[in-house]
């Protein structure tokens, strides 16, 4: 085995080891048919080379996540449908939650910063529970709602937990980690929405 | 891989298809091809303007074997290219249906921009 190839071997680890194992000595043969049609352009073959490795290996190793982590419909679908349960719970929590936390710190104690947090707290909560309407709806919009229902969630509990510390922590704590575990798992599941047509 | 029931999916099931699928697909239309042969006649049907890397190659046809799109044939050797043993490629009667629809979608999108004078009108 000659440089090239042993420097096309560890570009190939970039790829999932089963895509590996199942293409790597046909990617290793088009290499050098490829190498040597170019041979007096070295730099242009390699910046080629690095340029695909740098598109195809990212692709190819979040569709192998997917398919160790859910890639039967069925586990996918099941595990969709906990996250949404989950994420309808958590939003109702918090907006109870906000509503009293609203009513002692702003309007019993007349706190402004309360009565706004609550505010910020209710409108975080219902866009959860929305969102996870939609994803148990299973809507073609479903994904792109419980990501911003998501980030929408993680910023207005890190304002209320920097600018109003007196905020319920568990509350404070849910809204802030739940955002991060489900924006995880929609970037992991691929959720385009159940209609999305199967690109290839 | 597992096959998928192609019984239950329509062709248009799959589109659209991305560039690079849609012309490795037109280069098995002709019969099967090893991984460097499709490469080869890719640049070929798009007089260069498509030059396909080993990893969104395969990358692809990882999908369409997944997808019931492609099938593997025999592996052996190209005597224009060596001793080396190849794998060969070749369209399932399912994967030259989701060639078709595509090249219908894609003749449907030609017509409207003719018709909006976007590129020039058919020489008949």
């Amino acid at each position: 085995m000659n440089t090239a190839e042993r420097a096309y071997e560890i570009l190939l680890r970039a790829y999932p080891a089963r895509f590996r194992a199942k293409f790597g000595r046909e990617m290793l043969t088009v290499f050098n048919d490829r190498r040597r049609e170019m041979r007096a352009r070295t730099l242009q073959f390699w910046a080629g080379v690095l340029w695909d490795v740098a598109q195809s290996a990212p692709a190819l190793q979040l569709e192998s996540v997917r398919e160790r982590r859910g890639g039967h419909t069925q586990t996918q679908g099941g595990t969709m449908k906990t996250m949404a349960i989950l994420a309808m719970l958590i939003g109702t929590l918090e907006v109870v939650n906000s509503m009293v936390e609203g009513y002692l710190g702003g309007v019993v104690n007349h706190g402004g910063a309360s009565l706004m947090g609550g505010a910020v707290g209710i409108i975080a909560g219902a866009l959860l529970f929305a969102s996870a309407v939609a994803l148990l709806k299973g809507s073609p919009s479903a994904g792109t709602l419980a990501r911003s229902a998501a980030v929408t969630c993680f910023a207005v509990f890190l304002g209320v937990a920097l600018v109003q510390p007196m905020f319920s922590i568990m509350a404070t704590a849910l809204g802030i980690g739940f955002p991060v575990v489900m924006l995880l798992y929609l970037a992991m599941s691929g959720s385009r929405g159940a209609s999305s047509p199967g690109m290839i | 891989m597992t096959k998928p029931k192609q019984a239950e999916r329509s062709p248009e099931s799959l589109l659209p298809l991305t560039p690079a699928t849609f012309q490795i697909l037109m280069a098995l239309v002709d019969g099967e091809r090893h991984g460097y042969a499709i490469m080869k006649e890719v640049e070929e049907l798009t007089e260069g303007t498509v030059r396909l890397g080993a990893g969104t190659l395969y990358g692809s046809l990882k999908r369409l074997l997944e997808a019931g799109v492609v099938e593997e044939g025999a592996e052996c050797a190209d005597p224009e290219l060596g001793i080396e043993r190849r794998r060969y490629y070749r369209l399932t009667r399912f994967g030259l249906a989701v060639t078709r629809a595509e090249a219908r979608r894609m003749e449907a999108v030609v017509r409207t921009a003719r018709q909006k004078k976007l590129i020039g009108l058919r020489a008949t």
